[in-house]
């Protein structure tokens, strides 16, 4: 008995929720949507470097790389200074580049192998989109190297100081690294 | 973006760059020896910053050293500055520590970079806890009866490593989704809760009930988005754009149909009706 009148409370609920139903959607918006919930997209991000050490070492290891391809354009006389682009950026590209015209126009080379150690790191600096700066003091050393005109005359002042005090920076972007920026340290000489 | 310390940049872009190199001094110059390479010598000692104390935003004023060739040029101070949070601030530049613009202060000579702007892809390692889901009537419905569906997830706070840091991630639910299965989705504020904690009568709708319209089995997907905030070392909590979705574990329920017959009477009145 009593579940017959269970049944008919069943029977007429539905009635009775949709009249509840159209009601609150009309009073209230609409809670129900079609739009399908899309997992939001997840990706690893690590730091650039995870110490100072490892920033010190990319920009050590970068530096030798622009160096040495600086060297072989060089001993070119200037030549082929797109080389640079694999090892430089920014200021020091052009910098490399308008120094490699000046070899060519005025017809001289080098001979011999730069060479540099590391001071200290000065800092490392994330400048978004993905970059990340490391400026690093390093004592270029050029007592290696020889200045010769066209003719094999060396072209050294007997004053030059050879090993001089420079901040490089090194930008990493895309895990490339390359040198930005490349400038005498006018402040000290701390190489000496 | 919101997350730049713009007051603090003024002390910081003097460090790096020395009086500007000058023309001579590309490789050629260099090379032939006639870069003006400065004499003094000094080593670099700290640990991590070289800081030349330039305070305020004077431009290039006091650079060029006090009185002409007094021959013992002063070495730029340097010190080792060391952020709120423990990590030196050349280190923190990079890795978007924080501190730079909160007790260590701007004053002084302390490098104060823009923190980058940390996003969720920043904080994948961090996860809030799973959020769970239930029904009622547990694991089956009746075709054209509200079931009910509630989900329960907790605001969290997860401590872990963010951009090499330490800091702590903090997860609040903001929005429940479901996924029907039967083709219809519905979102809520509010988890929702059991009809026995609304009040409610079995079978009764509520904000969070869906009523399925045909039999069968289907799959319930709920998910949790959170909102997300960061903070490093006790600093102020910071949000984190855009928010995270998180599932919880499916629920599988059958909606069966529940034949019932209209009676003229109640079984009270007409003892011998259909189903009395």
């Amino acid at each position: 008995m009593l579940y017959r009148v269970r049944m008919l409370a069943a029977a007429l609920r539905p009635i009775a929720v949709l009249a509840a139903a159209v009601v609150l959607a009309a009073l209230s918006g609409c809670v129900q949507t079609t739009e399908k919930p899309t997992p939001t997209p997840t990706a690893a991000a690590t730091p650039a470097f995870a110490s100072d050490e490892e920033a010190l070492g990319a920009a050590e290891k970068a530096y030798a790389a622009y160096l040495a391809v600086d060297d072989a354009v060089l001993h070119d006389g200037g030549l082929n200074a797109d080389r640079y682009e694999a090892v430089a950026s920014g200021e020091a590209l052009k910098a490399s580049i308008s120094n490699a015209e000046k070899f060519q126009a005025e017809s001289v080379r080098t001979t011999g192998a730069s060479s540099f150690r590391t001071e200290k790191l000065q800092a490392t600096q994330f400048l978004g989109d993905g970059v990340t700066s490391v400026a690093v003091y390093v004592c270029d050393d050029v007592s290696g190297v020889d200045l010769l005109d066209s003719t094999g005359r060396s072209l050294v002042s007997p004053n030059r100081k050879p090993v001089a005090p420079f901040v490089i920076t090194m930008e990493r972007q895309n895990r490339t690294d390359r040198i930005s920026q490349r400038e005498l340290w006018t402040t000290e000489n701390f190489c000496s | 973006m919101g997350i730049m310390v713009a007051a603090c940049l003024i002390a910081s872009l003097s460090i790096s760059m020395p009086a500007a190199a000058d023309d001579l001094c590309d490789r050629f110059g260099q090379i032939a020896g006639g870069c003006d390479v400065p004499d003094s010598s000094g080593a670099i000692v700290d640990d991590s910053v070289e800081l030349s104390a330039q305070t305020g935003t004077g431009s290039t004023a006091g650079d060029g050293d006090d009185g002409g060739a007094s021959a013992e040029p002063e070495p730029p101070p340097l010190t080792t500055v060391i952020g709120v949070d423990g990590t030196p601030v050349s280190r923190r530049a990079v890795e978007g520590g924080v501190g730079d613009a909160g007790a260590l202060g701007c004053t002084g000579p302390v490098i104060c970079n823009p923190l980058p702007e940390v996003t969720m892809a920043d904080i994948a390692a961090f996860r809030p806890t799973r959020p769970t889901q239930g029904m009622e009537p547990s694991g089956w419905m009746v075709v054209g009866l509200p079931a009910n569906f509630y989900g329960s997830a907790t605001a969290d706070v997860k401590a872990g490593t963010l951009l090499g840091l330490a800091a702590q991630v903090r997860f609040t639910p903001l929005r429940y989704r479901w996924v029907y299965g039967d083709g219809a989705s519905a979102a809520s504020r509010s988890g929702g809760r059991t009809w026995a904690a609304l009040g409610a009568a079995e079978f009764d709708a509520t904000p969070t009930s869906h009523t399925y319209g045909t039999t069968g089995t289907f799959t319930i997907r709920m998910a949790v988005d959170y909102g997300a905030e960061y903070s490093f070392a006790g600093q102020p909590w910071r949000t984190i754009p855009g928010t995270l979705t998180v599932w919880a574990p499916d629920l599988t329920a059958t909606a069966n149909a529940a034949k019932t017959v209209l009676v003229a009477r109640s079984c009270l009145a007409n003892p011998s009706g259909p189903g009395c």
